[in-house]
């Protein structure tokens, strides 16, 4: 039991460094720590977890940008609660709260409003800083 | 316990799902509404952890669904939110919800939660189980409800004095003295699928009869097993069975319904066992009159290893000053309805 802990301590500050590294800006895209918590210590679980989160964002992400583009604010508002509800989830808090604030601008009803539009921008840009991120720790953990 | 996860986000559905399954529930996701209700009133589910907001119908609108209707047991309800607002905390109540968890959810925070809907949860059968059994007690012999009150306080006297046994600490706790308290006047339950020609008959049972009253051990243990099946979360039913089923079991193995021998009665069954005796013996039933504490005890002693479970005889000398007062405290509110019988018969 306690070595299972420890191993598992030694897998998470390994992955926080990794993450500090390979991410461009200073804060880290993922609290990893948090995630393996929500996860109750199971590492292969945390790992299944978030793969399936990058499908589920890929996707998603490409989804939004599409209603956006066509003005449909009602379903951008729906894509980008269901990315905030996700990212909140496996810990990775910048893709929530830029999910977020993509939901709140799309609420206001004005479509292809120009705060929609740089919330939009601001998404997929942190979208693409998790998943060049997240790659590199979660196959070497 | 079964717990119903309604989320409509596959990944925190899977989250919660492994969360819970390490806390040692079995868990179903429903992804709608819709879905999550009909599962409900199938009542297959009491605890519900719902996502607030999700497309249909919302976390809201399924805690107002559900309490609109009544169902067999009460369906208690956590709703999901990440909004921390006084006003939505007042929404979710007026609908019905019983606790929130705050998203992203903390596993810590997630088990606390869920162990107070379950607590709840089992005092709620623990109240309807006792109220059932006080309409059925009160329905038929007039006595009976006496003898509960007592009965129960000699079961509490020897547990208690069994816990500083250092051979029973490990089984015998505080709660294990609670639970006895409020399990014993379940014991004869069973009595009400005996007919009244023999239940209350004045003169000795013929060898017939008998064989009928001591039906009443399996009429009680069955019922309580049953259900007890329905809710396992809550472990004090499973002991109003086993003191149902084995009160009349004798240590010797000469007892009923199975003939039983010692360790193999279970512990409650054989305190309830002397409680029950010593009860008999000291109070004025229809068939007979009350014997003294004084011939009780003799007979008790006497029955050390044969009837009785030595360290439980054991028990009851110790304690034979607390079984006296309560069964002087008792004789003292009968002589006083006698009183006032007998004024009202005279005026
Ligand atoms: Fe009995
Ligand atoms: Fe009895």
């Amino acid at each position: 039991m306690l070595a299972h802990i420890l191993i598992s301590e030694i897998a998470m500050s390994a992955a926080r460094v990794k993450t500090y590294l390979t991410s461009h800006e200073s804060t880290p895209v993922l609290d990893l720590p948090q995630l393996v918590e929500r996860c109750m210590g199971d590492l292969a679980f945390a790992e299944r977890c978030l793969t399936k989160f990058r499908q589920q964002l890929n996707a998603d992400v490409e989804r939004l940008e599409e209603s956006v583009q066509a003005g449909d604010s009602f379903e951008a508002a729906r894509i980008a609660h269901l990315i905030k509800g996700a990212a909140a989830t496996v810990a990775a808090s910048p893709l929530a709260e830029t999910a977020s604030a993509v939901e709140n601008a799309a609420r206001q009803g004005y479509s292809r409003d120009a705060d929609l539009l740089t919330a939009t921008t601001n998404l997929v840009e942190e979208v693409r800083r998790f998943t060049n991120a997240v790659p590199t720790f979660t196959k070497n953990t | 316990m079964r717990v119903l996860v309604v989320e409509d986000d596959w990944i925190t559905g899977q989250m919660l799902t492994h969360a819970l399954e390490s806390l040692g529930y079995s868990v179903t996701v429903a992804d709608d509404g819709e879905e999550a209700y009909r599962r409900i009133r199938s009542g297959e589910f009491r605890l519900v952890v719902s996502d607030w907001e999700m497309p249909g119908m919302s976390g809201l609108e399924l805690c107002r669904k559900i309490r609109s209707r009544t169902s067999a047991g009460y369906v208690y309800v956590i709703l999901l939110t990440s909004y921390r607002g006084v006003e939505n905390i007042v929404r979710g109540l007026d609908a019905g919800a019983d606790d929130y968890l705050t998203k992203p959810f903390k596993t810590d925070e997630l088990a606390m939660r869920l162990r107070v809907g379950e607590r709840i949860l089992s005092l709620e059968s623990r109240d309807m189980t006792i109220f059932a059994l006080a309409k059925l007690a009160e329905s038929r012999d007039s006595e009976t409800g006496e003898h509960l009150e007592r009965m129960r306080e000699y079961c509490r006297i020897l547990a208690d004095e069994l816990s500083i046994n250092p051979q029973y600490t490990d089984v015998v706790d505080g709660e294990y003295v609670a639970q006895m308290y409020l399990t014993s006047p379940l014991h004869d339950i069973g009595k009400v699928g005996i007919p009244d020609t023999i239940l209350l008959k004045p003169g000795k049972l013929t060898e017939k009869e008998f064989e009928i009253m001591k039906e009443h051990a399996l009429i009680g243990g069955r019922t309580l097993e049953s259900v007890a099946e329905r809710h396992p979360e809550a472990a004090y039913l499973q002991m109003a069975r086993d003191i149902a089923l084995t009160h009349h079991e004798r240590i010797d193995g000469t007892g009923y319904p199975y003939g039983l021998s010692g360790d193999s009665i279970p512990l409650c069954g054989r305190i309830a066992a002397l409680a029950d005796v010593y009860d008999a013996l000291t109070s004025k039933r229809v068939y007979k009159n009350a014997y003294d504490h004084e011939f009780a005890k003799e007979y008790i002693l006497d029955q050390r290893n044969k009837h009785f479970d030595s360290d439980i005889v054991d028990a009851f000398l110790s304690r034979e000053d607390d079984f006296l007062s309560v069964s002087l405290k008792f004789q003292e509110r009968i002589l006083d309805s006698m009183t006032y019988e007998a004024i009202l018969t005279t005026a």
